[in-house]
């Protein structure tokens, strides 16, 4: 049996179990998933209703607890930070595409949304709008209405 | 009677409607646009739309409810309890229309309307009231004396409020004046009627009300109490029949108290007399309620008595098949309203879907309820979803059975009151009968409550996770799914 | 047998430890993961079985014999993946760098071999320093028996490669030649020669990163097919691909439960924008397509102008290819052809279905295309499609203009079906170049030539800029309303289920490469 130190989450409350103080956990299995547990002199019967490998539904005495279970492991990478998602930070806007300038829709020092409308660009014969990425603040453009790009030429600087 | 109206909705209608099919009666269910799939109005034998979902444009427009009754030829209008039930003009008009009203004559619901006038009403009859002024005041000067005369604390309730609304406690002399005036303009726009009076304060009080039957033949009897102290925001949400605390002579007392109440206003049909008790089991009158209560199941499990079905019989002009003597309690009733309110955020609305709805079942248990699994709960009106209720031998067993039917009753999508409600059932103050309507200030809280389910948090925990370390023992093997590999290739 | 039992014990404690808690600290304070914890986020809870955990290094030079370590630098064993049996080789940068011997290859081989025994996918976990350069020409060998055995395997079972760390010299042939390489964003590079040699030979001074960082090769070189945030996203990743895919090509995809509705989808109707020179997002067809939140684009960063990836229709996979008209055009060019073929094969040597979405207006012009042999290269995704003999079916939204119509899955070249949304043009070229050629005499010689190539251009749009000369003749089998094209192809791709082909035999075609 991994020795270990797990932390459990019941729903939302996060508890700290190590598999020493599960021995100690005087509870006898009544079949079914089902047991009977004595702590502190007082009675619970506990019953495991539903388990997808570390998520559990647990019923103790009539209460249903939603549980989550994270191993040394899980824990780990939580503190590593690998699990958050990192935020869309806007970089320099470039060109797509080699094309001309049609127009410009934003200007130095203007703060925009994402999906604002930056950049119109006309190339094969096509129009092309260029969209924000997502929040940013415009620095500087380097451009001007006519002017002719190349692919991955910088257009717009963002702050 | 052959065909009888409910002007109604939810759990109430329900159960109105069930009692008349018992009967041989046809019934009509009335609607609006959110309760086209209630189960009132899967259950009725004719259903009438009377508009959009806000009550004022449907249950509460008394001439489209008339109008349905008319079209459908209903003989008979029973209002159930909110809505119109208490409305003497729509008692009025329903009679005038040639339709029987199922509930007392409009005169009695006036006078029992005001609570003013219900205490001038009774002066007479020898029923003990709450020390106070039964005029309205609204001189301060005046009001100051009278309060030391009855001594602090003392309580301003706006004449023409109910359900605990237009309620001020004032502790002492010095915050009196700006007390009334604030209470004034309150019931002013919350009522429409800025009168209000003083009582006495009455400390650790019970609230503790009579059921009364009426006919149209002068017999009035009283179908014991019921205790409903168990309340918050001066709701009640436990209640249960008979008392733990009265002896059969205060029982006796209170009853006839209640008879003569009832007798006071020519009362006919069912009502209610409710009454304050304080620590000294002394009873004082508060007011009566001219309808069928939310809570009158339990009396219904204790005495063996259907009360709609007396209602209507009474409507119908017959005289009470019983009297005082053959009366007799017989067990302990006990209900827990389940309403849509999250008891962990101060019982705030909880609004949603009922993504699971399952009913508990059993000896013993009774769920007047209005829903069904994957309906939604309607923001228009009451939140109240079922009336859990449950009957035992004793006391004690009536208390366990909740707690076990509270357990099997599975609600999902919305939080309700049944997580209160076990909690109560298990509190000692609870068990042993001493409590008051200081219940829930006392004893309940987000706090208390988790500090009791923390035992049971690290239970589930240590439980779980040995499942999880036993389960992850067993051998796991690959599901062979379907493969042409070594067909193709052998 | 307590004392024989406590020896094995320790061993295995050891062989678990790697490098030993340095190291592995080290590789933690680098936002990375060691090999067995990126093998046990990756296979599910308790199905994992090593392989060769005691294994040894054998050499005796440099004073090798005194540095042994257990497993020798990689971690290989079977397991399942999501219920799917796979298997998995990790390289443990904890030992020597991850760094490639005569035995870690040795240990590789094996893995790969019991994979082709038993028909399931490979996923190789790279993060090593190179070839141990002790081994001398034994880790080369190594190398060239790994290589071998991935161009063995290559079409029969899935091979996927995430590079989690350096991956350098010789070593980035075998995820060359593996079907989906994922890199992790900032903690790993692939190049065949570093910064440093590069400095030393052509002077250039460029960082590891610049020279061959994730972001690179998603963008530049289309060398990586997917980049992951970190190690965790990685192995996501890698778990959503391998939903998509068969366990080998004998066999298809399981399929993910699906409740047929009406399946109509109304949002198809106005992607198309009235003006025939506004660009839409060819993304937007492909989610009113597939089943919701199924679409898994592969090369994302990669001539964005194609666009490619996984999906699902009705709980089964297919492949897409789309044209994107919001990037240059939806052109076709050198980079998109490679990138539309090497994934076409792919999706051919196993059993998933392809469907092709259309609207091209033609072939990028230029001395920058030609003199990169845009004639070739562009002939590998005709080529590649024409090959395949999975279900095909095409839909065109747009422009379909002159050989890129008949690259982009015509039916000629064995189509099953091919649909047209009643906004195809479907034309040889664009109206306007076409009538200032059909119609050359008449323009010079009208009084005003630029209404009269305006009038002619309206007259040949009207004539060919739509999807009915191609319907007249058949090459389309239906013109359909944009918001019925789901269910048309949920029905299509269930009648194609059981397609079988006949090609002439041969030993292997020669695609112009």
């Amino acid at each position: 049996m991994p020795m270990g130190h797990y932390l459990v989450t019941v729903s939302d409350t996060p508890i700290e179990v190590n598999t020493d103080t599960l021995d100690q956990l005087d509870a006898i299995s009544q079949g079914n998933n089902s047991y009977h547990v004595i702590a502190d002199q007082k009675a619970y019967r506990a019953k495991v209703l539903d388990a997808k490998g570390k998520q559990l539904s647990v019923n103790v005495n009539g209460n249903l607890y939603e549980v989550t279970i994270a191993d040394a492991n899980d824990q780990m990478v939580k503190a590593m930070g690998l699990l958050e998602a990192s935020a869309q930070k806007i970089n320099d806007v470039q060109a797509p595409m080699p094309g001309l300038i049609v127009s410009i829709k934003v200007s130095p020092g203007q703060t925009n949304a994402k999906d604002d409308k930056l950049i119109e660009l006309s190339a094969m014969k096509m129009e092309n709008l260029n969209h924000a990425a997502g929040e940013g603040v415009v620095k500087s453009i380097h451009v001007k209405e006519g002017d002719a790009v190349d692919k991955g030429q910088v257009i717009i600087e963002m702050e | 009677m052959r065909k009888i109206l409910v002007a109604n909705r939810g759990e109430i209608a329900l159960r109105i409607m069930r009692t008349a099919r018992k009967m041989g009666i046809q019934t009509v269910a009335v609607y609006s646009d959110v309760d086209r799939h209630a189960p009132h109005v899967k259950f009725a034998d004719e259903a009438v739309h009377i508009g959009p979902a806000p009550s004022s444009e449907s249950y509460l427009v008394m001439d489209k409810i008339i109008q349905a009754a008319k079209d459908t030829g209903a003989e008979g209008i029973h209002p159930g309890y909110g809505f119109l039930s208490e409305n003497g003009e729509f008692a009025q008009k329903v009679t005038r229309s040639d339709i029987t009203f199922i509930g007392p004559r409009p005169h009695a619901i006036e006078v029992m309307g005001n609570k003013l006038a219900a205490k001038e009403a009774v002066k007479a009859y020898d029923i003990p009231m709450v020390p106070g002024v039964d005029k309205a005041i609204s001189d301060v000067t005046l009001a100051q004396k009278i309060a030391d005369e009855i001594g602090y604390p003392i309580l301003i309730k706006a004449a023409a409020g109910g359900g605990g609304k237009g309620m001020r406690i004032v502790d002492q002399s010095a915050s009196l004046k700006e007390q009334m005036e604030r209470a004034i303009s309150e019931a002013q726009s919350a009522f429409g009627d800025g009168s209000v009076f003083i009582e006495k304060y009455v400390g650790s009080p019970r609230h503790i009300e009579i059921q009364v039957l009426a006919d149209t033949h002068g017999n009035v009897v009283y179908l014991f109490e019921r205790e409903c102290s168990v309340q918050r925001r001066h709701q009640k949400v436990v209640e249960e029949a008979p008392s733990a605390v009265l002896t059969p002579e205060i029982r006796k007392n209170m009853g006839e108290a209640a008879v003569r109440v009832a007798e006071a206003c020519d009362y006919v049909g069912a009502g209610t007399v409710e009454f304050l008790l304080d620590e000294n089991k002394n009873f004082y009158f508060l007011e009566m309620n001219t309808r069928l209560q939310v809570e009158h199941p339990v009396s219904e499990l204790i005495t063996g008595i259907d009360l709609v079905e007396q209602q209507i019989k009474v409507a119908r002009g017959e005289k009470l098949s019983f009297t005082q003597e053959d009366l007799k309690i017989q067990g302990h009733a006990l209900e827990i309203r389940v309403y849509a309110e999250d008891p962990m955020e101060d019982f705030l609305p909880s609004i949603g879907t009922l993504s699971t709805y399952k009913r508990p079942e059993g000896e013993g248990i009774r769920l007047d309820d209005g829903f069904e699994e994957g309906m939604e709960v309607p923001i228009y009106y009451d939140p109240m979803i079922a009336k859990l209720i449950t009957y035992g031998a004793s006391r004690d067993e009536a208390i366990q059975k909740m707690i076990s039917a509270i357990d099997n009753y599975h609600i999902e999508g919305i939080e309700t009151t049944l997580s209160f409600g076990k909690y109560v059932c298990q509190h000692p103050a609870f068990i042993s009968g001493d409590f008051d309507t200081h219940f829930v200030k006392k004893y309940w809280s987000k706090e208390i409550y988790d500090e009791g389910l923390k035992a049971e948090k690290q239970i589930a925990a240590r439980i779980a996770l040995h499942h999880y370390l036993e389960s992850q023992k067993k051998v796991v093997v690959a599901n062979t799914l379907e493969s042409n590999w070594k067909t193709n290739r052998s | 047998m307590g004392k024989e039992k406590e020896v094995l014990f320790e061993k295995l404690e050891q062989a678990k430890l790697g490098g030993g808690p340095e190291r592995i600290e080290k590789q933690h304070a680098k936002g990375k993961l060691t090999a067995r914890e990126r093998v046990h986020f990756l296979m599910d809870e308790g199905s994992f079985e090593e392989q060769g955990i005691l294994v040894t290094h054998r050499t005796k030079d440099f004073g090798m014999e005194n540095q042994m370590f257990y497993g020798d630098g990689v971690v290989t064993g079977f397991g399942t993946v999501n219920g799917r049996k796979v298997c998995v080789f990790a390289q443990d940068f904890t030992v020597f760098g991850g760094a490639l011997s005569e035995t870690h290859a040795e240990k590789i081989c094996k893995i790969m071999d019991l994979a082709l025994k038993i028909g399931v996918p490979v996923i190789g976990l790279n993060d090593s320093g190179g070839a141990r350069i002790q081994e001398g020409v034994r880790s080369l060998g190594g190398y060239a028996d790994i290589f071998h055995r991935n161009v063995q395997s290559s079409g029969v079972v899935p091979q996927i490669s995430a590079i989690m760390g350096p991956c350098a010299g010789g070593a980035v042939y075998s995820p060359a030649m593996t079907d989906f390489t994922i890199m992790v964003e900032n903690s790993s590079y692939m190049f065949v020669t570093g910064p440093n040699v590069v400095k030393t030979v052509t002077n250039e001074e460029v960082t590891a990163e610049e020279l061959g960082g994730a972001m690179t090769h998603a963008t530049k070189s289309g060398v990586t097919h997917f980049t992951a945030m970190n190690d965790v996203d990685c192995i996501n990743q890698i778990k959503r691909l391998l939903s998509y895919l068969p366990q080998n090509c004998e066999d298809i995809t399981p399929s993910m439960p699906f409740d047929l509705g009406t399946e109509e989808r109304l949002d198809l109707e106005t992607v198309v924008p009235e003006n025939a020179n506004q660009p839409y997002d060819i993304k937007k067809v492909v989610d009113g397509i597939l089943d919701t939140d199924s679409f898994y684009e592969v090369h994302k960063d990669y001539a964005e102008n194609l666009v490619v990836g996984f999906g699902r229709i009705a709980g089964k996979s297919v492949g897409i290819v789309a044209n994107q008209p919001m990037v240059l055009a939806g052109v076709l060019d050198v980079e998109s052809s490679k990138k539309g073929a090497r994934f076409t094969r792919f999706c051919d040597c196993f059993n998933i279905p392809l469907l092709v979405l259309v609207d091209v207006p033609g072939f990028l012009p230029g001395t920058d295309q030609e003199w990169n042999g845009i004639i070739t290269n562009g002939a590998k995704l005709l080529y590649a499609l024409s090959e395949a003999t999975v279900p095909k079916v095409t839909v065109i939204t747009r422009k379909a203009y002159g050989g890129a119509y008949d690259v982009m899955n015509s039916k000629h070249i064995g189509a099953d079906f091919n649909f047209a949304w009643p906004t195809a043009e479907i034309a040889v070229m664009g109206a306007k170049g076409a009538s200032e050629i059909i119609f050359r005499k008449e323009i010079q010689s009208a009084d005003n030539p630029e209404a009269k190539l305006k009038e002619k251009e309206a007259e040949y749009a009207d004539l060919f800029a739509n999807p009915y000369s191609a319907a007249q003749r058949g090459f389309i089998d239906e013109v359909i309303e944009p918001k019925n094209t789901r269910r048309k192809l949920i029905k299509a791709f269930s009648i194609l289920e059981n397609k079988v082909v006949e090609t002439p035999k041969k030993k292997h075609g020669n695609i112009p490469l």
